[in-house]
């Protein structure tokens, strides 16, 4: 695996920002992980990146502990991340020149080739580029480390649709030429649907859903019910994501695990498969109501 | 840990402006001072509060550990031994660049030229004299740098904290503050002065081993 966690957690003070995350990801997958913020997404991301410890549990990444970092992974990971950036005053070059001083691996003629595909001068300051040129930049050089591993924390913030589109593209190329993996976060659920292999949904530090893009499209539905659902009701199979009223109906999202079939439930008037978007809200959105249904304690 | 070029200068960019600040105040101070040096805190307050200053703002610009830019860095690929050891390096780059003119200043005789062209009594009786100074001047640094490196690196574990890491700084500043001061370093006989530098020398190189051991688990807040 190239990544492993085991009851990942983090805590700051009393609040638990990372809450006993468990996942594996096989080389060459993009992992998308989606979440309102201040959901842990990024917390995650510096804990598989080693630059904050665990309060418990444990992840390995490209088989070596996370934390404290390992030397033999140093520059086997490239990573974008939103809490970190280049003093205002480093020129492009400078970022450029820092890289490959860290990796031989880096190909420097194919960042500038990115960086030029943007028209940025490699001699322009940090402070001049705007947000969306600023994430170009990062992502350009972490795409030129002919990295193992990927880690972009909001990588397309800011970019414009057509660099957004370039930059996921690129990506995508690279996990499919050269088995890179990828961690990414992002708000933007239509580009996760279209580049991610798999994607977790995370609230309040823990994961609501880990999927594979194409188990969702077909183990999800929402279900339009004449009346509420009760978990009891449900098939062993079946899990119910979360529910609400409109109107006279209910709406219930569930999730079909394993070959089960397409049972109808009791009240159903009607189903349809629904987006990561979807899933997303119904998931986010409806989370501490489903905890009620189902008698969890709603995770804070 | 082989030096890596690449990686110095972007360290050293942290500490460029205190260095630049530092060198010509360093200067003027050798050069303008009218009395002879001393050693002690009395006789050499001004060198003292210089060196702690550039300590502690090496120590802090090297060290910020919440800044976007510190964690921008740590995550370029660099093993952590390399990012220690080239913290080092730009801290003892920064002292050099400060250090060495003023040391030469008083090697090459310009200090008791310009005192002795001023009327300064004391010149160029004190000239001669004065040369052993600057290697003071160095071990000041040599015994506060560490000790400082030690603290922050000890503030940014995991379950320490920045009580633990401040305490520290301030604890070993005072102590190594009062034992120079108490012992009077060049009136002791020449066993009992080696004595004492190789104890504030294995005391510097314990601190210099124990942090870069600490770094390993250094948490990046930023």
């Amino acid at each position: 695996m190239a990544i492993q966690t085991r009851s990942l957690s983090r805590e700051f003070g009393t609040v638990r920002a990372v809450d006993r995350i468990s996942f594996a990801l096989a080389p060459g997958q993009v992992l998308a992980l989606v979440g309102p913020n201040g959901a842990g997404k990024t917390t995650l991301l510096k804990l598989l990146l080693g630059l904050i410890a665990p309060t418990e549990g444990e992840a390995t990444v490209l088989g070596e502990p996370c934390f404290p970092p390992a030397a033999a992974t140093a520059a086997r990971i490239a990573s974008v991340l939103d809490t970190c950036e280049p003093p205002r005053a480093a020129r492009i070059r400078d970022l450029l020149d820092l890289k490959a001083g860290a990796t031989s691996g880096f190909d420097r003629q194919r960042a500038t080739a990115l960086m030029q595909q943007r028209q940025l001068d490699v001699k322009t300051t940090w402070h001049a580029l705007s947000k969306g040129q600023q994430r170009w930049v990062l992502g350009a050089v972490a795409l030129a480390s002919n990295a193992d591993l990927l880690v972009m924390d909001e990588p397309a913030d800011g970019l414009d649709p057509s660099a957004r589109r370039q930059l996921y593209g690129l990506i995508r190329e690279e996990v499919n030429q050269w088995d890179t993996t990828v961690v990414i976060t992002s708000h933007i659920l239509t580009d996760v649907e279209r580049m991610a292999d798999e994607v977790a949904i995370i609230k309040h530090g823990h994961v609501l859903l880990h999927a594979s893009i194409e188990d969702l499209r077909e183990q999800i539905r929402e279900v339009e019910l004449s009346e509420r659902l009760s978990p009891d009701e449900l098939p062993k199979d079946i899990e119910l994501l979360g529910q609400k009223t409109v109107g006279d109906t209910q709406l219930a999202w569930i999730r079909r695990h394993g070959g089960s079939t397409e049972e109808t439930l009791p009240g159903e008037l009607r189903r349809r498969t629904v987006s990561l978007e979807e899933v997303y809200l119904a998931l986010t959105e409806h989370q501490d109501k489903r905890a009620e249904i189902l008698g969890e304690t709603p995770c804070r | 840990m082989s030096l890596n070029w690449r990686l110095l200068r972007w360290q050293s960019r942290d500490v460029r402006l205190i260095t630049l600040v530092g060198l010509p105040v360093a200067l003027i101070y050798t050069l303008c001072t009218s009395e002879p040096f001393g050693l002690n805190v009395e006789t050499a307050g001004w060198v003292w509060l210089f060196v702690l200053i550039h300590s502690v703002l090496i120590t802090w610009r090297l060290g910020r550990t919440r800044n976007r830019t510190f964690g921008f860095l740590y995550t370029q690929g660099y093993t952590r031994n390399a990012l220690w050891g080239h913290t080092m390096l730009a801290s003892a780059a920064s002292v050099l660049a400060v250090w060495l003119p003023s040391a030469f200043v008083i090697w090459l005789g310009l200090r008791s030229s310009y005192q002795d062209m001023l009327g300064n009594c004391w010149f160029p009786l004190m000239g001669p004299t004065e040369w052993s100074y600057p290697f003071w001047w160095l071990l000041l640094y040599a015994m506060l740098l560490p000790a400082l490196h030690y603290a922050w690196i000890r503030y940014a574990q995991p379950t320490w904290g920045l009580l633990s890491g401040a305490l520290l700084a301030v604890g070993l500043v005072v102590a190594i503050m009062s034992i120079w001061n108490s012992v009077r370093v060049l009136e002791l006989p020449e066993v009992a002065r080696w004595l004492i530098l190789g104890g504030l020398a294995t005391t510097s190189i314990s601190l210099l081993i124990g942090g870069w051991r600490l770094h390993g688990r250094l948490e990046v807040m930023s």
